[in-house]
């Protein structure tokens, strides 16, 4: 039974965090900025493809993450949670900045390197195309290789996080690394 | 189509591979020349993808000053409301040896009880000296009264600190023995207005928190904005979604951006500092400045890429740029129930002969049945496949030949589901309806957990509406759903009177969670 399970449900320490939030303890949110900021960040950025404007979305995602503390419901990890918030907040501010994302993602055919005979490149040159690739990527497809590959989440976690299947999970990885491969200039491709 | 292990290899390279399928996997690589390849080009992306991100958050900013001011702000607006008006008063530390006019007077409240409490238990009495000077030269000047005072036999229980307080409390009266007033100390203060809630993760259904009196107002010129009409006003994540995720308050203001008509008018709301706040409904707000020419909102995200998703035996393609728009009814001129931003999450249920797709979308936090022009998708072969139905009839319109003051009420006669037990989230289920003397139904989606009180009082996860007196409607239990429960309630529209939405019945869906 479901209830019965909830009951061994080890404690996570991190809902306690979230509930000294809830009772108004600023220095809770220090603690939640410190432990989980630089990986919000660094998912902004994956979702928004831009430094600046993912910072200032940080600040309204920790303010948001601070007035709903009352309402987590300790059903998923604060990790989770803390992503979902700043994944709405960077649909929102997408829509705000449509027109530019617009032209950005109509661009969004990666530009193959097809010049010729295929040069054995180095670790670093790889690197160098997979970044540009990476940038190159569709933003859903740049925020799945980064939740499965920086955060570690499982396929089940990201599919609940996107409100996606896994199934569309695996078809999202499995293009972002065929859009990849294509970006490499060796003859392995990667 | 790709081989499962194909699959399983991301996952193994970043390391939250469950045991079975990482040995059946490195069973795989054991034996697969192309395995390994995959695997190479995985670790390389891995490593890559977690070298890049982890420079993306170099140098993270502080919070900065308008999130401290704000939390600061809740704070001090929390503690206002819940302090009791007289509050005690810890004062840690003693102050030294000060004249006695500064003295913090003992005033006629329990206030300073912790402090005596305190210098009783650590047994200080190094002030007692300079105290007992300073009260006996009161003693002094008022004679005879006090000094026969401590004259009298000395009590067995007096502290050092009732002795101080005893002297204090005589230096502070007055000569007519009333005591000093006390003055403001300034710690605390007695909540001088009402506690400001934070936002609701419930809607209510009046989307209003909080009565207050009217502001004076005076709106910014050059700017189309609003304000509550009448109270502090819900904000949501959307419009037309039920997520709340901030109040306007009632004698504040917000620039207006944009004008949506779907679902009856709801208004985009900017911050003050700039940034989306969220959504709120027209009728709860009154727009004031150059309000005319409000635009229309940018088509919610165009799709950025061709998906192709399955859905059952029938698989959608998003087509690159087009607005993904899913309508209440068949028709173009029926409102946009939502906007597909990933259009990865589109169920089929059934097609109509005039290239509508009737559809179900599972949003983040709703449910959303409705219709989708086949212009502005492409649908797979397998689609053809699906039964075509009728275009539902619209809610039949009131002849003028019929009675309409009868007030006959409707009836519900049946209400059932049926799917493959045990139902868990992310399948179907098929609700089955009759209803007599009805104009429409329509069913509402509730959490298990929800008091049956609150059925059509909260706002629902997601509302079917515009459905057929006596019909069927396939519905899945959303992704992520973990209530045991999931309670669909039907309501029937009366035909006599548009607006009385008459109840019917409730079933209610064992979903069985991990």
């Amino acid at each position: 039974m479901t209830e019965g399970n909830a009951a061994y449900r080890p404690e996570d320490p991190d809902h306690t965090l979230i509930r000294r939030m809830a009772a108004g303890e600023t220095e809770a949110l220090d603690e939640l900025y410190a432990r989980y900021g630089p990986g919000i960040l660094n998912f902004l950025v994956a979702r928004l493809n831009n430094r600046q404007l993912a910072e200032e979305v940080l600040q309204d995602v920790m303010l948001a993450a601070w007035r709903a503390a009352p309402n987590f419901r300790e059903e998923s990890k604060v990790l989770t949670w803390l992503l979902t918030i700043a994944r709405n907040r960077a649909i929102n501010t997408q829509r705000k900045l449509r027109p530019t994302l617009v032209e950005l993602n109509e661009e969004v055919k990666l530009q193959v390197t097809d010049t010729g005979p295929l040069e054995k490149v180095s670790r670093l040159d790889k690197y160098e195309a997979l970044r540009e690739g990476l940038e190159q990527l569709p933003e859903m497809q740049r925020e799945v290789l980064v939740l499965v590959f920086f955060h570690q989440l499982s396929g089940a976690e990201v599919a609940e996080m996107l409100n996606i299947s896994v199934g569309t999970v695996k078809s999202r990885l499995h293009r972002a690394k065929e859009m990849l491969r294509r970006v490499l200039p060796s003859e392995e491709n990667l | 189509m790709q081989s499962d292990w194909q699959d399983l290899i991301p996952f193994y390279v970043a390391g939250t591979l469950n045991e079975v399928d990482k040995r059946r996997l490195e069973a795989i690589l054991a034996e697969s020349d192309e395995a390994r390849a995959t695997l190479q080009e995985w670790q390389l992306i891995g490593d890559f993808v977690r070298s890049e991100a982890a420079t993306w958050s170099r140098g993270m900013p502080p919070l900065s000053d308008v999130v401290r001011t704000t939390i600061n702000h809740d704070v001090q607006q929390s503690d206002r409301a819940t302090r009791p008006n007289n509050p005690p008063v810890v004062i840690d530390e003693v102050p030294p040896a000060e004249p006695p006019q500064k003295v913090v007077p003992f005033p006629t409240s329990d206030v300073h009880e912790p402090r005596r409490e305190k210098m009783a238990q650590s047994g200080r009495s190094v002030r007692i000296p300079f105290t007992l000077v300073a009260a006996g030269l009161m003693i002094i000047l008022f004679g005879g009264l006090l000094f026969a005072a401590l004259l009298r036999e000395p009590d067995d229980n007096l502290t050092a600190a009732q002795l101080l307080e005893t002297m204090t409390r005589a230096v502070s009266s007055t000569p007519d023995g009333s005591s000093t007033p006390e003055p403001d100390l300034g710690i605390l203060s007695v909540p001088d207005e009402p506690h400001t809630p934070t936002p609701q993760a419930e809607p209510t259904d009046a989307d209003t928190v909080v009565q207050r009196p009217q502001p004076s107002w005076t709106p910014p010129p050059n700017r189309c904005v609003a304000r509550a009409a009448n109270a502090d006003v819900n904000v949501y994540q959307q419009a037309a979604e039920t997520v709340v995720i901030d109040t306007l308050p009632h004698n504040e203001y917000r620039s207006v951006s944009v004008y949506s008509d779907a679902d009856g008018g709801w208004y985009e709301l900017i911050r003050l500092e700039g940034g989306i706040l969220g959504w709120v409904r027209a009728d709860a707000v009154i727009l004031s400045g150059p309000c005319s020419d409000l635009a229309a909102p940018s088509p919610s995200p165009t799709l950025a890429e061709t998906e192709v998703v399955t859905a059952g035996e029938c698989t959608v393609t998003a087509i690159a740029g087009v607005d993904a728009a899913i309508y209440e009814t068949p028709s173009r001129s029926s409102a946009v129930i939502q906007t597909v931003a990933d259009f990865v999450a589109i169920d089929v249920l059934s097609t109509t002969a005039s290239g509508w797709y009737r559809v179900t979308y599972n949003a983040s936090d709703s449910i959303w049945v409705g219709y989708m022009n086949e212009a502005d998708a492409s649908f797979s072969m397998a689609c053809q496949q699906l039964d075509i139905l009728p275009v539902p009839s619209e809610t039949p319109a009131v002849s003028a030949a019929m009675d309409t003051s009868t007030g006959v009420e409707p009836s519900l006669q049946t209400f059932d589901y049926t799917g493959d037990e045990p139902i868990r989230p992310g399948e179907t289920i098929n609700l089955t309806w009759t209803a007599v003397d009805a104009a429409g139904v329509t069913i509402l989606f509730y959490r298990g957990d929800v008091d049956p009180n609150d059925y059509g009082v909260l706002d629902p996860l997601a509302t079917f509406g515009n459905l057929g007196v006596s019909d069927s409607v396939q519905v899945v239990i959303p992704q992520g759903y973990t209530q045991p429960n999931a309670v669909y309630v039907l309501f029937m529209d009366a035909l006599h009177d548009d607006n009385e939405r008459v109840f019917g019945g409730i079933v209610t869906v064992p979903v069985e969670v991990e």
